[in-house]
């Protein structure tokens, strides 16, 4: 029984969106606990409340609100906001919000384009919302070198699209939540966690293979778990965690060399 | 199927949303199917697409999954997954009258012109009107809101000295949840009233109780909204938009969809989209299932279609390997905010009485014949009365017991007496069926007794 008090993280990767840890000295309920309270219960900020000032786009105001509250707000490291209904103020102010406004339209856009894309449709994007907060803006997933270029077409995430003439003119209230609430305040693209896989190799039995047929075994895998040293010809566990063993393992059992494993 | 596809909801025509049809549905946000046919590429069906390509898993959860209900993710209905809009046509003509008078619409109505100003309970329902007497484009409808403020003449035949006063008959919305004005046009009809016609939008997401269908007549309701993180997951973190009861498969035996899953994971796992055509093998537009298995397991992914799943609630694997991969859902139209009704006092139908039938007329629920026979059996007397008489048709009569016929007020018009009158309570159906039994020349006759 390992000891369910002192749970041990050792960190594998990390990156500004990715982290991958090995956690061990510990039971499932504790990992599962983990990655449950990552998806639901990680305060983050989202949009929540849009005042449509104009919209002759053919997206519904419903629709466009919809959207945006599904676009990921980063903040900068250290920052906090209160929730907005444990705050003081009446409907809501600096503490527990940030306002975005976002103005487009077709013909201020489309004035400083090339002749040949004058008709074409302007794209709305994360990247024209405006912050009031200059510590929390719309995530860019293209690289800064490309945003805000009209050219670049994966500037940002893609709220609308305008056709000639058209205008999208908007408030929206960012505040803060849980993904309990409304999935849009959810901090993770995804959560979860696989078991550490056992794979043990029957030593003797791998002894009567010729070295072909050690070849073809490696080979045979196709998530590639196993690896074969080049002088002794033995074969090893290479990608342990390449492996579930639906995934390999099965297809591996329908052959004969499936008694290899134990 | 075919019906399915009728009562599927999606892009109906390119040029939906300039139409004023009388109700549309729109899904916000359709998708074109990961795995698509022949057909359905002749008819350019990723133009117009009806439903949406839900990841789904085939396994037993939580028990509200029997009789084909299905198990919804509570994160992808807040992601979009089968949120729709529906659409709703109001007309109000302004009719002209053959004593020359015509139907007048009333502008704005102010909140000054109640005594309590915005206080005033009466305010709200005018709250949608415009300066011109019609509701605004965007404001919201709730149950009641009036939407075209029309007076009509008080008398409208004859000729002569016309009066010259107005009843307010006023268009309002009449639904259970509000809505939100989309369009007004202002047109006329064959007779050259003028005709207000008003385009109501009301955006939707999955609740308990809607429709939903897979595109091989799979059709089930949605019998719980789970939160994501009590759904199963994958090692890669993927879990189910749906989840469906296995007891679907053996009887009905749709075999496509089984193809239709494993042909479509591969077509993920591989970025192009698969084709479900059923005889297009030589021509190679079909994907075959031995093809779709070997591309599965070049991603590293049981040749079966299978995947390990980690159960969401207590973090344990499931015993089972799980059949999961993307089908196409069709949203249905039959959702339960349409549908939905109770009544505890309402309109009565006046030839007998009775509570009315049907949910347009606020009807009343019925307890049958078969219903009425269970109660016999039980040997619930008084609850059978209950239901039967007092919360029906209860009617107080006025019985001669000396001619055994129906009187009233104390009188018996057939003795022409006052005396041995006697007030008993009978079903209005009762009564009204020994009138017409008289009036066919039958006399029935009450014999009373104490009891």
């Amino acid at each position: 029984m390992p000891n369910l008090r002192a749970p041990q993280v050792e960190i594998v990767d990390l990156r500004e969106d990715f982290v991958e840890f090995v956690l061990s000295n510990t039971d499932t309920s504790v990992a599962n606990a983990l990655r449950r309270v990552m998806i639901a219960e990680v305060p983050t900020m989202a949009i929540d409340l849009v005042t449509i000032h104009d919209n002759s786009s053919v997206l519904q105001d419903e629709f466009l609100s919809h959207r945006l509250g599904l676009i990921p707000l980063a903040a900068d490291p250290g920052v906090q906001y209160e929730y907005n209904y444990d705050c003081d103020c009446e409907d809501y102010c600096d503490k527990c919000s940030a306002v975005f406004t976002l103005d487009v339209s077709w013909d201020k856009k489309a004035l400083g384009r090339p002749e040949h894309m004058q008709d074409q449709p302007v794209h709305v994007t994360s990247a024209d919302l405006v912050s009031s907060d200059p510590r929390l803006r719309a995530v860019h997933f293209a690289p800064s070198d490309q945003t805000n270029s009209d050219i670049s077409q994966d500037a940002g995430i893609i709220i609308a699209k305008l056709a000639k003439g058209q205008r999208m003119q908007l408030t929206a209230v960012a505040k803060k939540g849980i993904a309990k609430e409304h999935a849009k305040w959810s901090p993770v693209a995804v959560a979860t966690y696989k078991f550490e896989p056992v794979i043990e190799i029957n030593e003797e039995k791998e002894a009567l293979l010729t070295p072909e047929q050690k070849a073809e075994f490696v080979e045979i895998c196709p998530a590639k778990v196993y690896g074969r040293d080049e002088k002794s010809g033995t074969i090893f566990v290479e990608h342990r965690d390449m492996c579930m063993w639906r995934r390999t393992g099965r297809y591996l059992r329908r052959r004969w060399w499936s008694r290899l494993l134990r | 199927m075919v019906k399915r596809l009728r009562h599927a909801m999606g892009t109906t025509a390119l040029n939906m949303h300039e139409r004023m049809d009388g109700l549309l549905y729109a899904l916000v946000h359709p998708q074109k199917p990961m795995v698509t046919t022949r057909v359905l590429d002749l008819v350019h069906f990723d133009q117009v697409p009806g439903g949406q390509n839900a990841s789904i898993a085939v396994m037993s959860y939580s028990g509200y999954d029997i009789e084909d209900a299905i198990v919804l993710n509570r994160g992808s209905l807040d992601r979009g997954f089968g949120r729709c809009m529906v659409f709703r046509k109001h007309q109000a003509p302004i009719r002209k009258y053959p004593n020359g008078t015509q139907d007048k619409i009333v502008g704005k109505v102010r909140a000054s012109e109640f005594p309590r100003g915005e206080d005033d309970p009466r305010w709200p329902r005018y709250k949608a009107l415009d300066e011109d007497g019609i509701c605004r484009v965007g404001a919201r409808l709730d149950p009641g809101t009036i939407m075209v403020n029309k007076h009509s003449p008080a008398s409208t035949s004859g000729s002569g000295p016309v009066s010259s006063d107005f009843a307010s008959t006023p268009l309002s919305y009449k639904a259970p949840a509000e809505s939100y004005v989309d369009k007004v046009v202002l047109t006329a009809n064959e007779n050259e009233d003028y005709l207000i016609k008003i385009l109501l939008r009301q955006t939707r997401r999955p609740e308990v109780g809607d429709k939903f269908s897979s595109r091989h007549g799979q059709k089930g309701v949605c019998g719980i909204i789970v939160p994501q993180e009590d759904m199963p997951f994958a090692d890669s973190g993927i879990c189910p938009d749906l989840i469906m009861n296995p007891h679907g498969f053996p009887s009905r035996m749709t075999v496509g969809k089984m193809v239709e899953l494993v042909a479509g994971k591969a077509g993920v796992l591989h970025g192009h989209q698969a084709y479900g055509t059923a005889f297009g093998e030589e021509h190679g537009s079909a994907d075959r299932v031995h093809l779709c298995c070997q591309a599965l397991v070049e991603r590293g992914y049981s040749y079966v279609g299978k995947d390990m799943l980690t159960s969401g609630t207590g973090g344990e694997p499931l015993m089972n390997y799980i059949f999961a991969g993307p089908v196409f859902y069709q949203k249905l139209k039959h959702m339960v905010m349409d549908k939905m009704h109770a009544r505890a006092r309402g309109p009565r139908a006046v030839l007998t009485r009775q509570p009315t039938e049907g949910r347009s007329r606020d009807g009343g629920l019925r307890l049958g014949e078969m219903e009425r026979d269970c109660l016999i059996g039980y040997g619930a007397s008084a609850l059978i009365m209950e239901r039967l008489m007092i919360s029906s048709d209860a009617f107080t009569a006025n019985v001669c017991q000396g001619c055994g016929l129906l009187g009233y007020s104390g009188w018996c018009q057939n003795c022409r007496s006052p005396e041995k009158m006697a007030d008993i309570r009978l079903p209005y159906a009762c009564k009204l069926l020994f009138q017409e039994l008289q009036s066919m020349n039958i006399v029935p006759r009450l014999k009373l007794q104490d009891f």
